[in-house]
């Protein structure tokens, strides 16, 4: 067992404008991560995987696991409206029980990483929420990368991604550009757990996507 | 076309992306389907330090050749843009060091998988046995044997970057990322990469040497034998239970003798060669120091060389 662990969270929007291509898009792309990541045992042995849907409220789909163990995953469903507050909220909380759980295995646990995933303009004030989620005085305040596309704000993208946000640019259409999403996650989580490079001093590092087909990188704002 | 070990990137026709790593990316290429094209996104390679690695085998004699081509994916030749050195082909894995998933697809057999309990989502990656791991550290220590022989350090050896293969096949082992090899009196074609959990502790950062070579291969044959992801020289090596006493005795005596803080006293490829050769050992008494002489006066000592010898008349017989 590894004493070094990675925890990524998958927050996805799946509010009623998800509905259709989008939600079929990252349900159809669950498998291939769940594979790509499962069957590489360093990489289980690094890592720890988690799903969040958001839309009104928020739900763990999947608890913080070992991907390597899962033998099947709730469905993303689309329905209801799009609050921020209440994924932040739920983020952060979970988060918080994750990261104290995995210590008191005796792990040593690296800064969460978050691909944030929307379609929307929030239909709440979450700035609150936001604030206590990226908090430095909070200990494991993550990473978050933030993805928009469909109707999605690009300041608001730009607002919630604390490293870097990324926009459709509609050269892709909503399934692709999300096949494409999926991709650069499972090969973030792949490579975060398998990591080479001159400079490190050992563990894990969270290896963020350059690019993303269909995507306009973008930085995150400074605040 | 290929001249003097290089070839333009505009003849290539490059295929789907393989793979993307820390320094570059592998892409198919749809007219050689025998080799892959890994392009650098990094701007500062050290052209002459890759075509010297690309010339490398071409010195060596045959049998150490053969071995080495068939064992690693070496630079075949390197890949020119704009008059630069930006990538190099080298031979696409065979197809019995990949193994088929379950979406269909096929992926590398890496060493990681012989260094975990085997699960079942791994589909139809078999773990070796202790006969095909022994045979598989050997290959091993054999081809590292053959580069340090010729003044070649190999680098980046970690879990990713070896292939196996073995149970129906006969036992073999493929070297990926061949070009984080060096000679020792070349720079490396990048800085030199580490893997994490396969550094070399008391190495220099981002320098890969003969030492840091030894240390990871006592990692290499240490996991291999006991399938264990993290242990080090230094921790208690337990090796799998099918592995001949002779071997594991020997074995886990020299990858203790890694853990020693001097790194030049680290085990090298000749004395793996013997650990993993099931050979008995006989131990030999060292010779002991002469106790020095006590301080006394010394007797004058008789210089005066050799004497003559005085011709004397013969003494006469009794009664003459």
């Amino acid at each position: 067992m590894s004493q070094q662990v990675l925890p990524f969270y998958l927050v996805c929007d799946e509010s009623g404008s998800m509905s259709g291509a989008p939600v079929d898009a990252i349900n159809q792309s669950l498998p291939e991560l769940h594979y790509e990541i499962g069957s590489n045992p360093v990489v289980t042995d690094k890592t720890r995987f988690c799903l969040i849907g958001f839309s009104s409220k928020a739900e763990i789909l999947l608890p913080l696991s070992d991907l390597s163990t899962v033998t099947q995953m709730p469905m993303l469903k689309a329905s209801g409206g799009t609050n921020y507050s209440q994924a932040f909220d739920k983020l952060r909380e979970t988060i918080n029980n994750d990261v104290n759980a995995l210590k008191s295995q005796g792990h040593q646990v690296y800064r969460p990483a978050v691909f944030f995933l929307s379609d929307g303009l929030p239909n709440d004030d979450w700035h609150q929420s936001y604030q206590a989620l990226v908090d430095p005085v909070w200990r494991p305040h993550p990473n978050i990368l933030a993805f928009g596309f469909g109707q999605a704000d690009t300041q608001t993208i730009q607002q919630v991604a604390t490293t870097k946000a990324f926009i459709a640019n509609g050269t892709l259409g909503p399934a692709a550009a999300l096949r494409e999403f999926a991709k650069s996650l499972i090969r973030s989580i792949v490579n975060s757990g398998t990591s080479s490079a001159a400079e490190q001093a050992g563990g894990a590092t969270l290896v963020m996507p350059d690019n993303v087909p269909g995507f306009t990188t973008i930085e995150a704002d400074q605040v | 076309m290929t001249i003097n070990g290089r070839v333009g990137v505009d003849q290539l026709v490059v295929g789907d992306l393989l793979d993307r790593g820390g320094q570059g990316e592998i892409w198919e290429l749809s007219n050689s389907p025998d080799q892959v094209f890994k392009r650098y996104f990094l701007p500062n390679v050290n052209g002459p330090a890759l075509e010297d690695l690309v010339r490398f085998p071409s010195g060596l004699p045959e049998h150490e050749r053969s071995l080495l081509l068939n064992t690693t994916a070496w630079p075949e030749c390197a890949t020119i843009e704009g008059g630069r050195v930006v990538g190099f082909l080298m031979p696409r894995a065979p197809e019995r060091f990949t193994a088929a998933t379950i979406t269909g697809g096929r992926r590398l057999r890496e060493l990681q998988y012989l260094l975990y309990e085997p699960k079942p989502i791994w589909g139809d990656i078999q773990p070796a046995d202790a006969d095909d791991r022994i045979a598989i550290a050997r290959l091993f220590v054999d081809l590292m044997a053959i580069l340090h022989r010729h003044g070649v350090v190999l680098g980046d050896i970690s879990m990713r970057n070896v292939l196996w293969c073995g149970g129906d096949e006969p036992a073999g082992i493929f070297v990926l990322d061949c070009d984080s090899s060096r000679r020792l009196t070349m720079p490396p074609v990048l800085p030199q990469a580490n893997t994490t959990d396969w550094d070399d502790p008391a190495g220099k950062p981002g320098v890969a040497d003969i030492e840091s070579d030894r240390y990871k291969t006592a990692l290499f044959v240490g996991r291999v034998l006991a399938r264990e992801a993290y242990v080090r020289p230094g921790a208690e090596l337990t090796l799998l239970s099918g592995i001949p006493d002779e071997i594991a005795a020997t074995v886990v005596k020299t990858f203790a003798k890694a853990a020693t803080a001097d790194r030049t006293a680290r085990p090298d490829i000749e004395e793996w060669r013997l650990a993993l050769s099931g050979r008995g050992q006989i131990q030999l008494t060292p010779p002991q120091p002469r106790t020095p002489l006590p301080q006394l006066p010394m007797a004058e000592v008789d210089q005066r060389g050799a004497r003559g010898y005085v011709t004397l008349r013969p003494l006469p017989r009794a009664g003459e």
